[in-house]
């Protein structure tokens, strides 16, 4: 898994690609973690996202938690394989897609 | 307590005991002796106060009389000496009688040569001179020439008289006639004179003119008062006569006043003297009052007479005693002595109260006493003081003998105590009592000393041997601990054996009765698909037993892995164990291969305990047959086996005689019956359990007794064999580290038959999903432990089937419940989401706790 990030003011812009499983979602779920600061504004691009397992959204979930108090979270480009672990676990419909 | 804990220290045991002997022998002879002292001082005092008292009475006796007798010698020396004082004047005055009368006697002789010297009357105014006056009796006359003559006689005689009368020794002088003339020679002419001259004055009838005449000698009267005064005195007188006619009386007048004077002298408060005259009267006396007062006159009492109380004495005194006597007169107590008076035949007595001698006798007695008291004062402090000074020494020979009696009791008790003292530090294996010179006491503590130094001698000699014996003993322990140890690890006893291998459970156990047994059990997989199962029983207990069960198993084993059945296998076991077997040991041998795949088993029995089944649902029972003979006892031996087919869920239980025959204390055998109770406690459950059950009967009914025999059980639950033949299999370590690993290993086989990239992104993700669920959670508080991943496909349809198997602590991830996805994404908690996306995302999941392992079952349908 990779991930990049591009922080612009107050508005912070994750790509994640590769795999999100149990061994890699903890290196980006601390990361965005001590990111989120005083972030309004947090957009995660996972286009290349070919994998995420519960631990995968259990990072996003984490992060959603944190946004809803302070800001905004918005999840880009998401795949079909992502869209579907969300739709069974019923987190779609809380995370804004584009 | 401190002080108590100090002494018994200090002084205790022997020691003390002697020391307190000791201290009260002193303390007895002590006593003893301050007794002794006590009562010697006691009867000292007594003695010396009783002497003293006796001794100072008796000198006060002896004083008093002494004194008595001094005064008596005193006053019978004092009269005496009084009564002559007295005596010579009477004796003067006689003599001075005579003397007149020798001249007068001339003179009247002479008569008519003699011319009359004038003679004077008496003549007031020569009061005071000495002269001589003469007097005429009332009936004469100056005119008669009788008178005349008488006168011119008297008239020569004058001169003589005066110088009588001058000598002192007499107050007056007298001569008379018959005629009635009286001359006198005194110094008180003025008594003879009164108003009318001179007084008349007729001797004739003087009681000394009268006595003369009657007596015709020198005679004195008694006291009478004088014609011319108040003084009383005494008159001597003597008669002339001339040629045998009386011519005259002449006569000497001694006035007692004198006599009183003297008297007077020798009184005081004490004592007096007083006069008696011959008749025992009284005539001087200080004393105014009572029987010894002055009494002039007829009727004076006579002292001789009896009514007086002192006739005794008075006589006696009159009759020339002078001893002095004690006398009582009126009440008073008197000491009276007496002499008498030749010349008048009067006597002196002289008079002392007795308190005179008794004062100073008391007085000296007093103090006679006092200084015998003080004496035997100073006696009673000078012993007090010795005793005194004796109990100083006494105190200061008691502690010094207490100082001894410890040293005495410390030198007896040295040796024991050194002895005990050696004996004491003689700690652990320090057992050395060598002989010191202390001991020679030549007494019993030498013979103890002895003993002791032997006792230490062949006890250490002993110990050496024991040892020596101890360490040979622990030697050979330690190397059968190692036996039973070797022993241990020959039999299998990692349970599950073959965690993959989900066709059975299995699980045994050999609890020995002595260090080393002789029992066995044994499994083992043959092939692929086959498992031995062994149950066998060496004769015998001990190392022999051991050392033939270690022949017997790896022959076994050896020869079962050959192959055969179980028939051929016992064959060749028997033949190689009787050969190589000259110790007549032999063993049971119940041996079982069975086919994993499909249950069907074949079994030999040589000797051995009848098996238990349980059927499916059923409970347990006897499988009774006819056993083949023991192995070791005859090489050539057949042994025959027989067919079973175990199905799904059937449990065969095997055993050795260890548990049918554990007794209880009485001796009962646990037997069959209470063997299948026990294992129907619960014949469902798994093996391990259904062995705990066997073991708790057995437990319950031993109730303690010794255990005589290895009790072995071994417990075989089949299940059947997988859905399918061909799976897979990976074997990780349970790390999610080797997820990766997993997933590769998944997605090859998923690969190999086409699966679609969705699916197999799924199956990715359950995959790992279960798979850290194991890593977390199987072996959570024990050791790492591994899971096994097996893989398969049925086809047409394509299914894929995973099976998860992990011999961690049970988990059913499919009882878990669904996290509530209808919850808002904060409430929603971050776990449990994995395995509901499995149960989502796959067609079926199953769980079963397999024994001791987690079997979960996944499938997917591919196509």
């Amino acid at each position: 898994m990779e991930f990049t990030k591009v922080v612009d003011g107050n508005k912070l812009t994750y790509t994640v690609s590769g795999r999100l499983d149990t061994n890699t979602s903890p290196s980006l779920n601390d990361d965005i973690a001590s990111s989120l600061g005083d972030v309004k504004e947090l957009v995660i691009d996972i286009k290349d996202l070919e994998y995420i397992s519960s631990a995968g959204v259990r990072v996003l979930l984490s992060a959603y938690k944190v946004m809803k108090k302070q800001g905004t979270m918005i999840l880009r480009n998401v795949p079909d394989i992502v869209r579907n672990v969300l739709s069974v676990t019923g987190l779609l419909d809380f995370f804004t897609i584009e | 307590m401190g002080l108590k804990n100090f002494m018994f220290k200090l002084v205790g045991g022997i020691r003390r005991r002697i020391f307190i002997l000791i201290l009260v022998l002193m303390v007895l002879m002590t006593v003893a002796f301050a007794a002794l002292l006590n009562t010697l001082k006691e009867t000292f005092y007594f003695s010396v106060s009783l002497s003293s008292a006796v001794q100072s009475i008796s000198l006060a006796e002896a004083a008093g009389d002494v004194m008595e007798s001094m005064i008596q010698d005193g006053m019978e020396s004092q009269v005496m000496l009084e009564s002559l004082v007295i005596d010579d004047m009477f004796r003067q005055l006689s003599g001075h009688v005579t003397l007149l009368e020798d001249y007068a006697a001339e003179v009247f002789a002479e008569a008519e040569g003699f011319e009359g010297k004038q003679m004077l009357s008496p003549d007031k105014f020569r009061a005071g001179v000495l002269c001589s006056q003469y007097l005429l009796a009332s009936s004469a006359s100056l005119n008669d020439p009788m008178v005349k003559r008488d006168l011119a006689v008297m008239g020569d005689l004058t001169d003589f008289m005066e110088s009588l009368a001058r000598t002192g020794w007499l107050d007056s002088c007298i001569v008379s006639t018959p005629s009635g003339v009286t001359v006198i020679t005194d110094n008180k002419p003025e008594t003879k004179v009164d108003d009318n001259g001179p007084i008349s004055y007729d001797a004739r009838t003087r009681a000394w003119y009268i006595k003369a005449v009657e007596t015709g000698g020198l005679c004195f009267t008694d006291v009478e008062q004088d014609y011319f005064s108040d003084n009383i005195g005494v008159v001597c007188a003597c008669p002339i006569y001339i040629d045998g006619q009386l011519a005259a009386v002449v006569a000497a007048d001694l006035f007692l006043d004198k006599l009183y004077k003297t008297f007077a002298e020798f009184e005081d408060e004490n004592g007096f003297v007083f006069v008696i005259n011959q008749n025992g009267q009284v005539i001087y006396s200080p004393k105014q009052s009572g029987i010894l007062k002055t009494q002039v006159s007829e009727n004076a009492v006579d002292l001789r007479s009896p009514g007086s109380g002192l006739s005794a004495f008075i006589t006696g005194v009159l009759e020339g005693h002078t001893d002095t006597m004690n006398v009582d007169v009126e009440g008073k107590d008197y000491y009276m002595s007496g002499s008498r008076m030749p010349t008048l035949g009067w006597a002196v007595i002289t008079v002392e109260s007795s308190s005179v001698v008794h004062e100073p006798m008391e007085a000296l007695e007093k103090k006679v006493v006092n200084a015998m008291m003080q004496s035997t004062g100073s006696l009673e402090t000078m012993v007090n003081q010795t005793i005194r000074v004796g109990l100083l020494i006494l105190s200061a020979i008691f502690l010094g003998g207490c100082v001894m009696a410890l040293i005495i009791s410390a030198h007896i008790t040295k040796p024991i105590r050194t002895m005990t003292g050696k004996l004491k530090s003689l700690k652990g294996n320090d057992l050395d009592f060598v002989m010191d010179k202390t001991y020679l006491t030549h007494d019993e503590i030498e013979v103890l000393a002895r003993a002791f130094e032997e006792l230490s001698q062949r006890t250490k000699l002993y110990i050496q041997e024991i040892t020596q014996i101890t360490s040979e003993k622990e030697r050979i322990s330690a190397e059968l601990n190692v036996a039973t140890q070797i022993q241990a690890d020959m039999l299998p006893s990692i349970f599950p054996p073959y965690p993959d291998q989900t066709e059975f459970d299995l699980f045994a156990t050999m609890t020995p009765a002595k260090e080393v047994g002789g029992d066995f059990y044994d499994f083992f997989m043959t092939d692929e698909n086959h498992i031995a199962l062994v149950m066998a029983d060496v004769s015998g207990k001990g190392v022999p037993a051991a050392l033939f069960m270690v022949i017997a198993k790896t022959i076994l084993k050896n020869r079962a892995m050959l192959g055969g059945t179980p028939s051929e296998i016992l064959r060749d076991v028997n033949m190689q164990l009787c050969d190589g077997d000259r110790s007549q040991l032999f063993v049971t041998i119940w041996l079982a291969i069975i086919d994993i795949r499909t249950g069907k088993g074949v079994a030999a029995n040589a000797g051995h305990e009848h098996p238990a089944l349980s059927r499916k649902g059923k409970p347990f029972e006897l499988v009774v047959y006819r056993h083949s003979p023991v192995i070791g006892m005859m090489d050539d031996v057949d042994f025959t086996e027989h067919e079973f087919q175990l199905d799904s869920g059937d449990t065969l239980f095997v055993y050795t005689d260890g548990v049918t025959e554990a007794n209880d204390a009485q001796g009962h055998l646990f037997g069959d019956d209470r063997l299948i109770e026990a294992l129907n406690t619960d014949p469902e459950a798994t093996p391990e359990k259904v062995i705990g059950n066997v073991r708790a009967g057995i437990r319950r009914f031993v109730a303690g007794a010794e255990q005589f025999d290895d009790i072995t059980m071994l417990c075989f639950k089949f299940k059947g064999p997988d859905r399918f033949l061909d799976m897979d299999e990976l074997e990780v370590e349970a790390d999610s580290k080797h997820l990766d690993t997993v997933l590769e290993f998944i997605d090859e086989h998923l690969g190999s038959v086409g699966c679609p990239d969705e699916t197999r992104t799924s199956i990715d993700i359950a995959v790992e999903e279960v798979f850290v669920n194991i890593a977390h959670y199987a072996y959570r508080d024990m050791p790492q432990g591994k899971a096994w991943i097996k893989i398969g496909f049925d086809k047409d349809p394509l299914v894929m089937f995973l099976r998860f198997i992990d011999t961690g602590r049970p988990f059913d991830p499919v009882a878990k419940p669904d996290p509530d996805v209808t919850q808002n994404a904060e409430d929603r908690k971050i776990g449990g989401l994995g395995i509901y996306m499995v149960k989502k995302s796959m067609d079926s999941m199953d769980y079963e706790r397999l024994g001791s392992r987690n079997v979960l079952t996944i499938t997917k349908r591919l196509d």
